[in-house]
């Protein structure tokens, strides 16, 4: 039996499904050229989760002034 | 004689206000290189001929009456295609835009026509400004190189001669960038300073409009024109806005400059080492006080700033990856598909995270009133691959283009992009650095070294 085979499919397959839930049905030579960027995505994702955020609030204050 | 296309706006404003150009002269000189060299070059997407003769015309007419409004008066820029010019289209390089027109003005374009400025045309930019190569445009050093982006068309239409200066735009570079393979002078200001209303969004919160141009003291001319704050822009800050031009003398003496160590240890091709370590000696024999500093981790940046640039990008393009997906160039659908599976948790963390980096730009400006580092670690790679080498190894362009320049762009600091020389016969650019709306001791910094540089003369051969 085919491991790498199958871990690939299983991937490719979640990775359809994740497309899918925002909305977007992706055909799958697009997806297996996605595989590698979700990849270094969820490394960047990673990195930034390590750091010490705790009293970091993000910038997206909302500007509660009417503008005309 | 120099032919008037060639001339810097300065020169060129001067010779107006004495009358010794007139703007329809300068816009015949400029249009006939654009006839010329531009099926080559590629830089203009279009170009508007009949309108620019006749507001140059106008502008004779009117600065022959009354002297010209400003030193922009009867000036041909170039409008990158990301601005929306009332009555034309915005492509913004996709045929995802196919069929719109721009209804009014965006507010850069505004205020260029309201000191008196000559519209040439659109300039090419790379696909709705997600990447650094800028297709068809071409680099006028050689044309078998890319001209960088994604403001490309303004670096190669100004380094050809084809405008006197040009709007480009930058979310991770896209100024700088092109700025430097091209041998020209860009300056991405401090967030906020110049309005982002009508000019298509890449990213909300790291989207910098700015002015590209032939020398510094020219970009000092043009930031004043475009520079202000703008009610119509929810990021457009309300700040005193200088008289830049008159900010950029007075030499160096005394100015602390620090040359950010860890950035020069990562990963700098040859062709630009040598050029950045003359860059730093001249600094110091021009007065300033040159040391070593630290700047935020390039590899942390690069992971935030992509996070935010992603989630950002993909959200706008949310309606359009549904409805006309094959519209998109592949690399550019597969780049906005990826920031879809961005999880808000993950955007907001990118949005602390960005604090921190802010927070070694403010450690890194304790000592420094300005930072110096490469714009970028190597040259103009060569058209149609995706690749450049940098030390001997090949990199994604994208990747190694920007991971000098979005650092700035995270942090909303100014940065300016200087030519420092040429490794053979490619332009090379150093970047200067300072802090928020700060633009006069950068611009003072660049227009010192610039003047001070070995001076080549050298132009594309077109």
């Amino acid at each position: 039996m085919n491991h790498g085979v199958d871990d690939g499919h299983a991937e490719l397959e979640s990775v359809r499904k994740a497309f899918l839930r925002v909305g977007l049905d992706l055909a799958e030579e697009e997806l297996v050229k996605l595989v590698p960027r979700l990849q270094a995505a969820q490394r960047n994702i990673d990195l930034i989760a390590d750091l010490e955020l705790l009293d970091v609030e993000p910038q997206v204050a909302f500007d509660a002034r009417w503008h005309e | 004689m120099t032919s008037p296309a060639r001339l810097s706006l300065k020169d060129a404003a001067g010779l107006i206000a004495n009358g010794d150009l007139s703007p329809l002269e300068l816009a015949r000189s400029v249009l006939e290189r654009v006839d010329r060299i531009n099926p080559r070059l590629q830089a203009y997407v279009s170009v508007f001929h009949d309108e620019a003769l006749q507001a140059a015309r106008q502008a004779t007419d009117e600065i022959a009456a009354r002297g010209p409004r400003s030193p922009l008066h009867g000036i041909p820029i170039a409008i990158k295609d990301i601005y929306d010019v009332e009555g034309k289209p915005t492509l913004a390089g996709s045929r995802v835009r196919e069929g719109h027109v721009a209804e009014a003005d965006s507010e850069v374009v505004r205020r260029l026509r309201q000191a008196g400025a000559i519209l040439v045309g659109k300039t090419v930019t790379h696909e709705f400004a997600t990447g650094v190569t800028s297709p068809p445009a071409r680099n006028p050093w050689d044309l078998d190189r890319i001209p960088g982006g994604s403001s490309g068309g303004s670096g190669a239409a100004l380094a050809a001669d084809l405008c006197l200066g040009a709007t480009g735009t930058d979310t991770a570079g896209s100024i700088r960038i092109p700025a430097s393979v091209n041998g020209v002078v860009g300056l991405k200001p401090t967030f906020g300073r110049v309005s982002k209303r009508g000019m298509v969004p890449l990213a909300w919160s790291l989207d910098h409009p700015g002015p590209m141009t032939k020398s510094v003291t020219d970009t000092a001319l043009m930031l004043g024109a475009l520079a202000g704050h703008d009610s119509g822009d929810v990021s457009s800050l309300d700040s005193p806005v200088p008289v830049f031009s008159e900010r950029i003398s007075g030499g160096l003496d005394g100015l602390r400059v620090g040359v950010v160590s860890n950035w020069q240890r990562d990963r700098i091709d040859a062709s630009v080492g040598a050029t950045m370590q003359a860059a730093y000696q001249l600094f110091q024999e021009l007065g300033a006080s040159v040391r070593e500093t630290v700047g935020p981790d390039l590899e942390l940046a690069s992971a935030i700033h992509f996070n935010i640039l992603a989630s950002e990008a993909s959200t706008y393009h949310q309606p359009t990856l549904r409805n006309t997906p094959e519209r998109y160039r592949g690399g550019t659908r597969l780049f906005l598909e990826s920031g879809e599976l961005i999880p808000a948790t993950a955007y907001l963390n990118a949005q602390r995270g960005r604090e921190i980096v802010r927070q070694g730009f403010r450690e890194a400006f304790e000592d420094a009133d300005v930072l110096l580092a490469p714009t970028l670690p190597t040259t103009a790679g060569v058209f149609g691959t995706n690749k450049v080498l940098v030390d001997g190894i090949e990199e994604e362009v994208t990747q190694a283009y920007i991971r000098l320049s979005a650092p700035a762009n995270l942090a909303g600091l100014p940065a300016l992009s200087v030519p420092s020389g040429f490794y053979g016969r490619l332009p090379v650019g150093i970047q200067i650095i300072g802090r928020p709306l700060d633009e006069a001791t950068v611009l003072r910094a660049g227009a010192a070294y610039e003047s001070s540089a070995p001076n080549d003369l050298r132009r594309p051969d077109l």
